[in-house]
């Protein structure tokens, strides 16, 4: 005998997607990772490499769908195309607090993003493995600067202990929920994504 | 150069980056590299015998999920019910370490729309022809399988638990 299904369908409200962005090393990869475990023996996956991927929350009473991209391996130029920024709502700007060439990418990578990212993209600067005090060289403070200098949010993550890992991919979004939806004054650039069965739509 | 104006977002229509080679600022980006399937002619291939999953799974009529999907080493949530549809189809998974044996499955949860998953991963294209799919928390192991060009997903019975 089978029961009749009482759910309703994971229908989503929005979706988002979002880039990860910094030098090689930085620790993205880790961002989009929560280790399950203390010790993190690399799958035959990590050879192949993540492309992107889908993250369900809850935000504010709606389901929101996050694509999160990994730019692995373009970074290595300094530079990644316009295609690779097309669509994207929020970028999540990365560094190593313990690698102070890395904090010093920032910029460029804020010029980078100014140059082929929409104009109106939400920013987040995140400064990554804060759990390894003794070699840290970025001071919380430099970060903060820095995000305040530009305008933009700033938290500092350790992806292998998931602190704040969590709070900046949903700080971002609420950002670009707010932009989007909350604030209906630029039509242009409100871009809502629902399933067609939905009855009620949220723009 | 001359910088283009960035399309409009195809509304759910999954559109690919496509990095070409070009040159901005006097640096050259590269594509990114062809990643052959590991799964190939060398590849011990199992073809494993599995019991289809219990009735209480699935709706018997329609076949939908009626039970939740997690993954089966850190229980993260991968599927919801009635997000997915039983089938039957032949795919070949490599084994969780990289090794040189594969295992041929045939019970398969399938998703039209990439979308309808809680949470997953998605590899890079493999032979240009499609992604695997692993857990979005541990990426342990290969769970399933996208297809690029039909947009299919498909989520191995087998290596899953249900909750």
């Amino acid at each position: 005998m089978t029961s009749p299904a009482t759910n309703k369908p994971a229908a989503y409200d929005f979706l988002v997607k979002l880039l990860l962005i910094g030098d090689s090393g930085v620790g993205k990869s880790c961002l989009l990772l929560r280790f399950s475990d203390g010790s993190f023996t690399p799958s035959f996956i990590a050879t192949i490499g993540i492309d992107f991927k889908i993250r369900t929350i809850e935000l504010e009473g709606k389901r929101i769908k996050l694509q999160i991209w990994d730019t692995a391996g373009q970074e290595r130029f300094r530079t990644i195309t316009t295609a690779y920024y097309r669509g994207a709502m929020g970028i999540l700007l990365v560094y190593d607090v313990t690698d102070e060439k890395s904090f010093g990418s920032i910029r460029n990578w804020i010029r980078n993003i100014e140059q082929h990212a929409s104009d109106s993209v939400n920013k987040m600067l995140i400064g990554n493995k804060c759990d390894m005090t003794e070699k840290k060289v970025v001071d919380s403070s430099r970060g903060k600067s820095l995000a305040d200098e530009y305008g933009i949010k700033f938290l500092e993550t350790s992806a292998k202990n998931s602190v704040n890992v969590e709070e900046a991919f949903i700080g971002l979004a609420k950002d670009i929920k707010k932009r989007m939806i909350d604030t209906p004054n630029d039509p242009d650039h409100t871009i809502c994504i629902t399933p067609n069965n939905k009855k009620n739509t949220c723009c | 150069m001359e910088n283009q104006q960035p399309e409009q977002q195809k509304t759910q229509e999954e559109e690919q980056p496509q990095l070409i080679e070009r040159e901005i600022e006097g640096v050259t980006v590269i594509p990114p590299p062809f990643i052959q399937d590991p799964i190939n002619s060398d590849t011990n291939i199992i073809q494993k015998q599995e019991v289809e999953p219990l009735t209480e799974t699935r709706d018997e009529t329609s076949r939908d999920l009626l039970k939740t999907i997690h993954c089966r080493l850190c229980d993260c949530k991968i599927l919801t019910p009635n997000n997915a549809k039983l089938v039957e189809k032949q795919i070949t998974f490599i084994h969780k370490k990289q090794s040189n044996t594969a295992e041929q499955l045939k019970y398969m949860w399938f998703l039209p729309d990439m979308f309808s998953f809680e949470n997953i991963a998605f590899s890079k294209d493999v032979n240009a022809t499609h992604k695997y799919l692993t857990c979005a928390e541990c990426e342990a192991e290969v769970i399933g399988i996208h297809y690029i060009s039909s947009k299919e997903n498909y989520v191995a019975h087998d290596r899953i638990v249900y909750k």
